[in-house]
């Protein structure tokens, strides 16, 4: 046991992780990613770091504790590849391990994947609180657009 | 000890789709490997090839409320030599949101958590979120396993982000249970008795500089 013990007491992980990223989120040419909210959010606009904490779930409120609820399209929908590398400046795959390791760990819950735009528009349109991405977006959908702002 | 290059790893994974309403989760793995330890009785007893790496497990989380949430995974596992084969719960807690705010959380787990501690602890049997096919044994020693898997008690998860970062802060108080085949590797083959984990405290912090892929953090663990 007393090995155990002095075998734990010294243990001291100073740990070093290096991902490299290259990613950019400063290219905003066409085609542009609208990223768009329930009509209840009262955020007209949001920051790279706060959208980057929203989708890899660890920000799950609002500025006015309001509950967020993140909807997302698959890996492989080009809209979802624009927005992760344009929008986060993240390859769905980094986002793919933040969710795994939550899902996996019990830590926390992964957004709720959508198949298409339309169902996107329709289930942000739904849930107070929602939060999600698309490239096509017709004037009668209930949403409200939110503008990222630069680094 | 050298791994054989041959690993065939073919995995499964699934989840829960609309058929669940969105409070409740379901999410699983499924994975089978070959492997291949020359001289070696790491894996098996002989050095050959063996298909004990199997990894299998099904969790779920269910927000009770926005403040409350249960969440277990059970898994199958076959580690060969590695560890005692078999089902087990590898975690089921209660969570508790204390904090809830834009740029602050806090939340308790009660029950059986993981160890949020080291890069790769929380999820070191789950074969997609790994990095390699078996963790380095310099850092996760699979003969010190069982007390290293997380713990049964409380754990206490801060999260923050200000101007230089975000930050993770990690707090757990318990113990685990360690089996006798674990006993065994650890003190030998002539180990009699139980080998008992007191409660221990481990605590952890990380930092990610804004908008980097960089994590630096430390961890500190005392009985």
């Amino acid at each position: 046991m007393n090995q155990i013990r002095q075998h734990f007491r010294s243990m001291l992980f100073v740990s070093l992780g290096c991902f490299l990223s290259v990613a950019s989120s400063a290219d905003s040419q066409i085609p542009a990613i609208r990223v768009v909210v329930n009509p209840s959010v009262e955020s007209k606009n949001i920051s790279v770091e706060q959208i980057r904490r929203i989708f890899s779930m660890r920000q799950t409120a609002w500025s006015n504790d309001q509950a967020i609820t993140v909807y997302v399209l698959s890996n492989q929908h080009q809209t979802h590849k624009t927005f992760s590398t344009k929008v986060l400046g993240m390859f769905p795959y980094q986002l793919d391990r933040i969710w795994n390791k939550l899902v996996y760990s019990g830590l926390g819950e992964e957004p709720i994947k959508v198949q298409s735009e339309l169902e996107m528009l329709e289930r942000v349109s739904q849930k107070p609180g929602a939060i999600g991405y698309v490239m096509q977006l017709a004037n009668d959908d209930n949403v409200n657009i939110i503008k990222v702002l630069g680094e | 000890m050298k791994l054989s290059s041959l690993f065939i790893c073919l995995g499964l994974l699934f989840q829960s789709n609309s058929l669940f309403a969105e409070s409740l989760k379901l999410n699983g793995f499924v994975a089978q490997g070959i492997i291949q330890a020359y001289d070696s009785n790491f894996v098996t007893d002989e050095g050959g090839v063996s298909l004990e790496l199997t990894e299998l497990g099904i969790n779920s989380s269910y927000r009770i409320n926005p403040s409350f949430r249960v969440a277990g995974q059970a898994v199958y596992l076959d580690g060969g030599n590695r560890y005692p084969d078999g089902f087990r719960v590898d975690y089921l807690f209660l969570e508790w949101q204390i904090f809830n705010k834009a740029n602050w959380q806090v939340k308790a787990q009660i029950g059986r958590n993981k160890n949020y501690h080291w890069l790769y602890s929380s999820t070191r049997d789950v074969p997609h979120t790994r990095p390699s096919i078996i963790l380095p044994q310099s850092l996760y020693f699979d003969a010190f396993r069982d007390v290293a898997l997380g713990v049964d008690g409380l754990m206490l998860i801060a999260q923050t982000d200000n101007k230089l970062g975000e930050w993770d802060i990690n707090l757990s108080y318990g113990n685990s249970r360690i089996s006798s085949e674990q006993t065994k590797n650890l003190l030998g083959a002539s180990a009699t008795g139980k080998l008992k984990h007191d409660s221990d405290k481990q605590f952890s912090v990380y930092w990610r500089p804004k908008l980097t892929n960089f994590q630096f953090g430390f961890f500190i663990t005392g009985c």
